[in-house]
């Protein structure tokens, strides 16, 4: 196992918390009784890229793979600044 | 839980010089156990090859803080959180105060203390920057006797110390020195809490308008001690507090660490990190010419 | 002295009643309290001191039970998640989680209740930065913290409130 140790298990606590806005785009399920959906327990695959593309926003550089650590940004930034035309696409841990 | 406690066990006299005689009569049997904070956690996963333990929790010889006029002594025994709630401590050694309440969480500062970080020995230990920079000595005390010793001597490789198999710390000496320095710590982790550091940086500095009299850099994580940067502290000692000596530190620091790849970090980013947190501290210097 | 590698008579006192037992010294207080004493409230998340779900109150300290040898909280004082409640009241702290959402699977509550009573007992009104170290060693995987730390806030303003 990788990460088989709570102490090597890196999950946030309450003092990594930031500031979290919560909006529901109410747009009805055709499958659902009114168009009802259920809430609890979907799927969470929109929140990596999101942070990803913010990211590769920020610095001007494609990211997309995950998990994208700091040191993987650091590789990708060292690589660009000495390579202008060396491939972007890394981060691959 | 992989370890069975029938397998072990664990005497507490509740005194020192009880646990001092266990020590000198049956030598290298004997293993101290403090607040626990590590090696619970080896002997829950199985890895506690020791079988036989002997408590010095809460014993008032190790858990004390005396204040005199030159120097703070902080018995082995304290805990983290004891030095969070000392005055004195607070006032006058801020990195100190700083590291503990970066270790682990509030639960393990109530148990975790200052001699067991010390004798752990783990490269990453969140306090041992601190007491290089105080240049702190260890009261060392066995059956024989005490002995006091220059912190920085005291290891001598990765998990290896001076310490004798019959001895123990008793207490960590501060000079009382510190208290017109500017101060600097900064701890680099996976997160802002309950982790173990890529790296760890804490710095004293003082100035005579922007010309350096005193600088003191300890770093964690990048070597298999906890490191004063000698060389670059010599370098900046007398020297402007300018752009070239900032840059000139930045590239000696990282010349003076050693640090790795590892299941945290990889070696190309805690070098380069360092430099940064070096360049942060001398920055924090150099601003605070302009303040009052 | 008797024979050191047998069991040992451990006195203890849990949520303000007084426990005798016999246990060996290197049993976990976690398990102490979850086998000898049925309280179950107290959790094995990681049996690390990393999660904070076995955390109890010894001798008023917030501790992680799953790091403490039981022979040294002889004579101790220990309050668990079940000595929160008075009989079925639940305490103001509790009732706040409950109205602000703080729990969910519920595997951390008891630990992040016990870190945030701690917290209370010292900083009566505690900033939101104080309350997020507070809690900081307990780790919560289904909540985000957000509305866990809303409920440790409303309870501070309740309690000064009256």
């Amino acid at each position: 196992m990788q990460n088989g140790q709570m102490t090597n298990y890196i999950m946030p606590t309450s003092a990594d918390l930031p500031p979290i806005r919560v909006y529901f785009e109410e747009l009805g399920n055709v499958h659902g009784a009114f168009g009802a959906k259920g809430i609890g327990e979907l799927p969470m695959d929109g929140p990596a890229p999101a942070i990803v593309n913010a990211i590769a926003d920020a610095l001007g550089t494609p990211f997309d793979s995950i998990p994208l650590l700091p040191e993987d940004i650091f590789q990708t930034m060292e690589s660009c600044s000495q390579s202008p035309e060396a491939p972007l696409t890394q981060g691959v841990r | 839980m992989r370890a069975d406690p029938v397998d072990y066990e664990l005497l507490a006299p509740g005194n020192l010089p009880d646990v001092l005689s266990l020590l000198a009569h049956e030598p290298e049997t004997w293993l101290p156990i403090a607040g626990g904070t590590d090696l619970m956690v080896l002997y829950a996963s199985g890895r506690l090859s020791q079988k036989k333990l002997v408590s010095l929790w809460n014993l008032p010889e190790l858990r004390f803080i005396d204040v005199a006029d030159d120097e703070i002594r902080i018995g082995a025994g304290c805990t983290y959180t004891d030095i969070r709630n000392h005055p004195t401590i607070v006032h006058e050694f801020s990195l100190l105060t700083t590291a503990a309440r970066w270790t682990g969480s509030i639960a393990n500062q109530n148990r975790g203390t200052l001699g067991g970080n010390i004798v752990n020995a783990s490269p990453a230990a969140d306090s041992l920057p601190a007491l290089l920079i105080y240049e702190a000595d260890l009261i060392l005390v066995s059956a024989r006797g005490e002995r006091r010793v220059l912190y920085t001597t005291f290891h001598t490789g990765y998990k290896s110390s001076v310490l004798a198999p019959d001895e123990l710390i008793r207490a960590i000496c501060l000079p009382r020195h510190f208290a017109n320095h500017i101060s600097y710590s900064r701890k680099v982790g996976a997160r802002n809490a309950q982790a173990i550091s890529k790296v760890c940086l804490a710095a004293l500095g003082k100035l005579d308008r922007d010309t350096v009299t005193d600088v003191r850099i300890a770093i964690g994580s990048v070597a298999p001690v906890p490191l004063r940067l000698r060389s670059t502290e010599d370098a900046l000692k007398g020297k402007a507090i300018d752009s070239h000596a900032i840059a000139t530190a930045r590239s000696n620091a990282i010349a003076e660490i050693q640090p790795i790849d590892d299941i945290r970090s990889t070696a190309a980013y805690r070098a380069a990190v360092a430099g940064n947190l070096v360049v942060e501290f001398l920055n924090a210097l150099r601003e605070s010419i302009t303040r009052p | 002295m008797s024979d050191p590698r047998g069991p040992r008579e451990i006195s203890l006192t849990v949520n303000g009643q007084g426990k005798t037992l016999r246990a060996y010294p290197m049993e976990r207080l976690l398990d102490v309290l979850r086998q000898h004493l049925k309280l179950t409230g107290s959790k094995e998340g990681c049996g690390e001191g990393e999660c904070g779900a076995c955390a109890v109150i010894v001798d008023g300290a917030l501790v992680n039970s799953c790091l403490v040898p039981v022979l040294q909280v002889q004579n101790s004082t220990i309050v668990t998640i079940e000595g929160m409640a008075q009989s079925s009241r639940l305490s103001p702290l509790q009732k706040s989680f409950l109205d602000c959402g703080g729990a969910q699977c519920g595997i951390c509550t008891p630990g992040m209740i016990l870190a945030a009573h701690h917290l209370l007992s010292r900083v009566p009104r505690p900033s939101p930065e104080e309350i997020r170290e507070a809690l900081a060693g307990n780790l919560c995987r289904c909540t985000g913290y957000a509305q866990i730390c809303e409920g440790v806030a409303n309870a501070a303003n309740r309690e000064v409130l009256g």
